[in-house]
């Protein structure tokens, strides 16, 4: 056994109260006005650009990897994409049929919600290993390109969670299967609403407000919208409920949804930029 | 150590760092996600003692703390591996071979996710649990060990420099028994 010395445990003393110090400081302000957001801000704007050129050299292994472990889901999901595809195209045309003066198509963009906002495409490049508890990620789109704090982010299956953090070049995501996301949703075929929590584990767990909500296995939830629809606008898929439990005699039904975004492959995602709004539309209470 | 050595093996660690959080971090592996600093801090901690082990797991932990998305206090990662880097340190020899290396490793492994979580449950966040740490502290003590036989070595050769050669040793040995 090598033994220790007194100065080798003095170092050790102060590496561990200077790491607990650093800790306990960046813990009890909130992520951007901690007095440790410039160490961070810092590191983002050196870090990123290094991870977004690794994520590309690293396609080849990271690819072949979640390819070898996900080859099915891959082709299942090729097969409903298709399949929704050629469904999205017919609504589309029927969607532009029927419209048949810009006051129609206005009205129709307002219901969906994201009115006055443009989705900003962007790749995910960091993710934060599965034991340390948080499930967030990085993206490669950050202050300089549109995005900000509190908007919502979705993949081509639907929502997958909120920025919580923007550098100039990066952002950071909390996905809504970590303990601290709460979503507001609404189950699409009753318009029950109720609260999806994560649950830390890949899945989220749904309290309904209504004791006397009726919920089954496969219900199917959206978003509920916030004010303003930030950060969530109205009629984002969520994901689906796959079992459930009564909750307490006063509360509603608990139950546990699957997202309908895999996590465990996510690469192009999309970031919600919401444009100001202008005094028409802020005037008719354009978004929910 | 040298300069060049303690620069050569912070330039490792950053580059470890983000391999972690581009490469490895997004992939579902079977288990858990296997941690790619622990190994090199073990590795280290065994090659240079108790305050290079330290300090390499602080200045490791820092590089996961700081590079995004890091969502979780800055400083939680450097106390971890600053306290394993100096217990393994204690617990390894000056030759410490492969095997006993790679235990350590998995000790660590095992041992990081748990401190962490600990660690968070005192700073009150309340995402942190033990019980999902124990889950995968199997898995991790698996992969930490894996990892360990192919990065020991390397990170000995980084900090001690080419051992003397086998022929060298047998010429003392020989020259000893004829005597």
């Amino acid at each position: 056994m090598i033994r220790d010395t007194l100065s080798s445990r003095l170092a050790l003393g102060v590496l561990l109260v200077g790491a607990l110090g650093l800790a306990a400081v960046d813990s009890h302000s909130g992520p951007a006005d901690s007095p440790l957001h410039p160490v961070r801000a810092a590191a983002a704007t050196v870090l990123s650009p290094v991870e977004s050129g690794l994520v590309y050299l690293a396609r080849p292994v990271t690819g072949t990897a979640a390819g070898m472990s996900h080859a099915r889901q891959r082709d299942q999901k090729i097969e409903a994409l298709s399949r929704q595809n050629i469904a999205l195209a017919a609504q589309l045309r029927a969607a532009l049929r029927h419209a048949a003066d810009t006051k129609q198509i206005a009205s129709l963009s307002a219901a969906g919600g994201v009115a006055g906002a443009s989705i900003r495409p962007a790749h995910v490049i960091g993710v934060d290993p599965d034991h340390a508890y948080s499930a967030t990620i990085s993206i490669d789109a950050g202050a300089r390109d549109g995005v900000s704090a509190n908007t919502a982010v979705l993949d081509a299956d639907g929502l997958i969670g909120r920025v919580t953090t923007v550098y100039p070049s990066t952002a950071t995501v909390l996905l809504l299967t970590d303990p601290l996301s709460s979503v507001g949703v609404r189950v699409a075929s009753s318009g029950q609403i109720g609260t999806l929590d994560g649950t830390g584990d890949g899945n989220g767990r749904l309290r309904m407000f209504d004791p006397h909500a009726q919920l089954a296995p496969g219900d199917k939830l959206v978003t509920f919208g916030s004010p303003d629809g930030l950060p969530y606008p109205a009629g984002l898929p969520v994901g689906e409920v796959l079992s459930v439990t009564r909750g307490s005699a006063a509360a509603g039904p608990v139950a546990i949804v699957r997202p309908y975004s895999r996590f465990g492959t996510l690469d192009a995602v999309g970031v919600i930029v919401p444009h100001p709004m202008g005094p028409a539309l802020r005037a008719r209470g354009a978004v929910r | 150590m040298s300069r060049a050595r303690v620069l050569a093996l912070g330039a490792v660690l950053v580059l470890a760092g983000l391999i972690q959080v581009v490469v490895l971090s997004p992939v579902d592996w079977p288990g858990a996600v296997p941690d790619l600093l622990v190994p090199i801090v073990v590795g280290v901690a065994l090659a240079a003692g108790p305050m290079a082990g330290a300090a390499a797991g602080f200045a490791a932990g820092g590089v996961l703390d700081v590079a995004p998305p890091a969502g979780h206090p800055l400083g939680q990662w450097a106390f971890v591996l600053a306290l394993l880097g100096y217990l393994v340190a204690l617990l390894g020899t000056e030759q410490a071979g492969t095997v006993h290396g790679a235990l350590l490793a998995a000790a660590a492994g095992a041992l990081a996710p748990l401190l962490f979580n600990l660690l968070g449950v005192v700073l009150g966040d309340p995402r942190a649990g033990v019980a999902a740490a124990l889950d995968r502290a199997p898995a991790m003590a698996a992969w930490s060990a894996l990892l360990a036989v192919g990065v020991l070595p390397g990170i000995r050769l980084l900090v001690r420099g080419p051992t003397r050669p086998v022929g060298g040793e047998l010429l003392e040995l020989a020259v000893g028994l004829g005597r």
